[in-house]
């Protein structure tokens, strides 16, 4: 694995231009022998660029890559073609929920990485506990809600701003406005013009149902002004459903969006992706209502996403 | 009175010199075409990653000297050592044109305002070329590249676990699908300009 990482770090220090003439020379000798060497450099580079695109360099990195950037035609092309292609992933993520079958992890493996435990039963126990202390925070929260007057119904529904397919149950009426990235779907013509828009700045959050994201809990969805969307994951438990329908409200149960996910084999899926705007939403908690169906109109209630938007 | 020896910046590549390294390359003329273009592609990356504002002329700088040098009567015996050092001695030749460049492309960037036009025409051309592609490939490329930071290594482990390879082989095949949609874009964008 060492070995892996020194190599990667080699890669990497080679396409930036660090490495020392002599060590620059062996390199390229290494490639021009070897196929699968020059392979690896190959994929080193995608990723390199990839992270100049997603702004994951870090400063010295990213200044080397900008200086070989600049004399660069060829790397200016790509660096172009890698912002098109994640602009374009982003928007097939909206259309469809994203799926990640096969290798099924099991619900504690998150918990017990973060906490570098490697014992299956020590996770579970772990994990045991902590479920223990969210649900204990739960009831106190449910209780403590209880005890307070009951918050008044949602007058206004607002229109999904980005729905990968509208709910026929919700019953909302959404004004008119312009195509979403969801809705961008037109035939396949040689040249297919988009609306002209910056790059998204995307931030990506994981939720587990049960675990409430908040400043007392596992921390909140932190939204910096620069991020454009939002990508919800949400893990998945039990056995999937064919459809799955994602309602997002506030506590006082103003709905936010609403949305049908149907794309696509969900199957083998553990998680599911949700790409929203992030003029969504406000600084405040969310709740997110998961039902699944397997047959037209029987839907049940899945699972529930609690978050804390935090915009900074 | 006998022909004055023919200077090295007069040769030309010919025929018989292609053939010639053609030849060393492999007995079989398919075979050592393709070889030769392997050989040209790696020279381009060589040059590109010294950052080289020209790669393909170096490269073809650097086949040409080879076949200049096998011309000459010179017996290769490590080519992939011999092809290295000929580039690196290119590329000093070149270092000098390279500044050249280099400045003229940041007039270039200074004059050229970003063409947020541009970008959308590239979007299009992406949006049809992955379109085009195998299912099965499309499918790789985005799942492949639908996620970042900390999930993306798990996610990617998966991706190779689903379709059974490691995931070596899964990056490298992400690469060859990404050259593939690359090259799709940028003969759209020739063809719609």
């Amino acid at each position: 694995m060492e070995n892996e990482l020194d190599k990667n770090k080699a890669a990497r220090s080679f396409l930036l231009g660090n490495p020392s003439e002599t060590k620059r020379a062996e390199l390229e000798d290494g490639f021009l022998a070897q196929d699968d060497f020059y392979q690896e450099l190959l994929s080193a580079e995608d990723e390199l660029i990839d992270a100049y695109v997603r702004d994951e360099l870090p400063a010295p990195e990213r200044a080397l890559f900008e200086r070989r950037r600049l004399t660069s035609p060829h790397l200016r092309e790509r660096v172009k073609f890698a912002a098109a292609l994640f602009q374009s992933v982003s928007k097939k993520t909206v259309a469809a929920p994203t799926l990640v079958p096969a290798v099924t992890v099991s619900w504690w493996h998150p918990l017990a990485a973060a906490f570098h435990i490697r014992s299956p039963a020590l996770g579970l126990g772990f994990a045991a506990a902590l479920l223990v202390i969210v649900l204990g925070g739960l009831w106190f929260l449910t209780d403590e809600l209880k005890k307070s007057p009951a918050p008044e119904q949602a007058q206004t529904i607002q229109p999904p701003p980005v729905s990968p397919r509208e709910s026929p149950t919700t019953g909302v009426t959404p004004e008119p406005q312009k195509p979403t990235t969801a809705e961008i779907k037109a035939d396949p013509p040689p040249v297919r013009e988009t609306p002209e828009k910056a790059a998204p700045v995307l931030a990506t959050f994981t939720l587990t149902p049960g675990l409430v994201r908040s400043e007392s809990g596992s921390g909140p969805l932190v939204l910096r002004a620069v991020v454009t969307e939002v990508r919800l994951r949400l893990t998945l438990e039990g056995e999937p459903y064919e459809k799955y329908r994602a309602t997002i409200s506030t506590p006082e149960g103003t709905r936010v969006w609403s949305g049908e996910l149907s794309e696509g084999s969900l199957k083998k899926s553990t998680l599911l992706t949700l790409n929203l705007p992030a003029r969504v939403f406000k600084n405040g908690d969310y709740v997110i209502d998961l039902s699944g169906a397997n047959a037209p109109g029987k839907w049940e209630s899945v699972a529930d996403y609690s978050f804390r938007i935090v915009k900074k | 009175m006998e022909p004055l020896p023919r200077k090295k910046k007069d040769w030309v590549l010919t025929s018989e010199s292609l053939a010639g390294l053609l030849s060393l390359l492999d007995e079989d003329p398919t075979r050592a075409g393709e070889q030769y273009e392997e050989w040209r592609q790696k020279l381009v990356k060589l040059f590109e990653w010294r950052g080289s504002a020209t790669p393909e002329d170096l490269a073809d700088t650097t086949l040409n000297r080879l076949a200049r040098k096998i011309d000459e009567g010179e017996v290769i015996r490590n080519f992939s050592g011999y092809v290295g050092s000929t580039a690196r001695l290119i590329w000093l030749e070149a270092l000098k044109d390279q500044e050249r460049a280099h400045a003229a492309l940041e007039e270039l960037r200074v004059l050229t305002p970003r063409s947020s036009e541009a970008d959308s025409q590239r979007l299009g051309c992406l949006e049809a070329c992955l379109e085009n592609l195998p299912m099965e490939n499309r499918a790789i490329i985005l799942d492949y590249y639908q996620e970042e930071r900390g999930l993306k290594i798990e996610l990617r482990k998966q991706l190779a676990a689903r379709m059974g390879v490691p995931v070596n082989a899964l990056r490298i095949r992400a690469h060859r699908i990404r050259m593939q949609l690359e090259r799709c874009v940028l003969q759209c964008l020739k063809k719609s300009d």
